[in-house]
């Protein structure tokens, strides 16, 4: 998948990445490349950048955690992040609603 | 390995200014995780390392993306404050310039324009915020300068004369000798600092600190024009990210191609 389309919308999929409870970098893009079936698969470090901006924006936290010696950076949805994903999905809803309509009249020969 | 592109992340984290110490620990979290899973798949230790590196991506684009994504400079405030002082600065430096240097308001236009050009040197060093590296690239010019100082007494002493269209050729190659200097040691801004050390040498050079004056009486020019130039590239760069980098890359890339198209015709007319 073209990587500008990914970075368009990588807010987003970084915020419902880290919905699920506290998690670390190399787990966002690992849960990213899952459940898109390996398609989002841009270069790693470049999501590191994007945790940051959704740091600073407030829509996430993070702390290190020690773990096998070493530290760890876990994040964390703020309430501001839940309502930003909320927000999100709804209008990607009726983004995609809106998109779908359009192509299918198309593929029935309807006008445009 | 892995250490090494740690070392080379962390290098171009502090050449943009950027707290690298979070960056690289995350990166190399990150990198270890990844080579270990690597390693679960089967691959030796040097490909799962290979792999997890080229999965995280070149160094420079991450840096770059993440300087660009915190908004620069104004995640500092320190560095707005800079940029803000930069600005008045500058001003100051052509209220000075192109004032009536009447008896009576003279000294107090020079301490003006001594002042600025100081503090746009000090808001330089904060908005770069990478002392050491700066230091390094003004240590450059300062022995060409004084190479250059050496030809010319040599030069006098044989009947030539160094001046006129010389003053500006030796302007242009301390430029180019910064900028060369500042791309190796990757520090971000390369053309603002070399006209910026290029404006102060020619303010030398034009006597301009023996007395200040010389940069009130017209001299002062070119190298006023260098230095408000060169700010405001550093200042630019600074503030919208990867944009000034990028079109300088392209500027130079225009001339290689240029300097090259020219070898390639002097090559092809000398004979085998």
């Amino acid at each position: 998948m073209a990587h500008e389309l990914i970075r368009g919308h990588l807010d987003m999929l970084v915020l419902a990445a880290v919905q699920s409870g506290a998690t670390h970098g190399y787990a966002i893009t690992e849960q990213l490349r899952l459940h898109s079936n390996g398609a989002f698969d841009v270069p790693e470090g470049t999501l590191y950048p994007a945790l940051y901006r959704l740091e600073d924006a407030g829509f996430l936290r993070s702390s290190w955690v020690a773990v096998d010696g070493r530290r760890r950076r876990v994040y964390q949805l703020t309430r501001r992040g839940k309502a930003a994903l909320a927000r999100k999905r709804r209008e990607w809803g009726s983004f995609t609603r809106a998109v779908s309509g359009v192509l299918a009249s198309r593929t029935r020969g309807e006008p445009a | 390995m892995i250490d090494d592109y740690l070392e080379t992340l962390a290098r171009d984290a502090r050449a943009s200014g950027l707290e690298s110490e979070r960056l690289v620990d995350e990166a190399a979290d990150h990198l270890r995780q990844a080579a270990s899973a690597f390693e679960a798949m089967g691959y030796t230790r040097h490909e799962a390392c290979m792999r997890a590196i080229a999965d995280f991506g070149d160094p420079r684009t991450i840096v770059m993306s993440t300087s660009t994504n915190l908004g620069g400079f104004m995640r500092s405030k320190i560095r707005a404050l800079a940029l803000a002082i930069g600005v008045v600065a500058t001003v100051t430096l052509w209220v000075g310039h192109v004032a009536p240097s009447q008896e009576n308001t003279h000294t107090l236009f020079e301490l003006m324009l001594v002042a600025a050009v100081a503090t746009m040197g000090a808001t330089t060093v904060l908005l770069l915020a990478s002392i050491h590296q700066i230091a390094a690239v003004i240590a450059a010019p300062v022995a060409a300068i004084s190479v250059w100082a050496i030809a010319a007494e040599a030069a006098g002493e044989v009947g030539l004369r160094v001046g006129g269209v010389n003053y500006i050729w030796a302007l242009v190659g301390v430029a180019v000798l910064v900028i060369a200097v500042c791309h190796l040691l990757r520090v971000r801004g390369a053309v603002g600092i070399g006209l910026l050390i290029s404006g102060v040498i020619g303010l030398v050079l034009n006597g301009a600190w023996e007395p200040t004056g010389a940069l009130g009486d017209g001299q002062g020019n070119i190298p006023v024009l260098l230095l408000t130039i060169g700010w405001g590239w550093i200042a630019l760069s600074v503030s919208v990210g990867s944009w000034a980098h990028q079109q300088a890359a392209r500027l130079c890339a225009l001339i290689a191609t240029w300097l090259i198209g020219i070898a390639r015709r002097l090559a092809s007319g000398l004979p085998l």
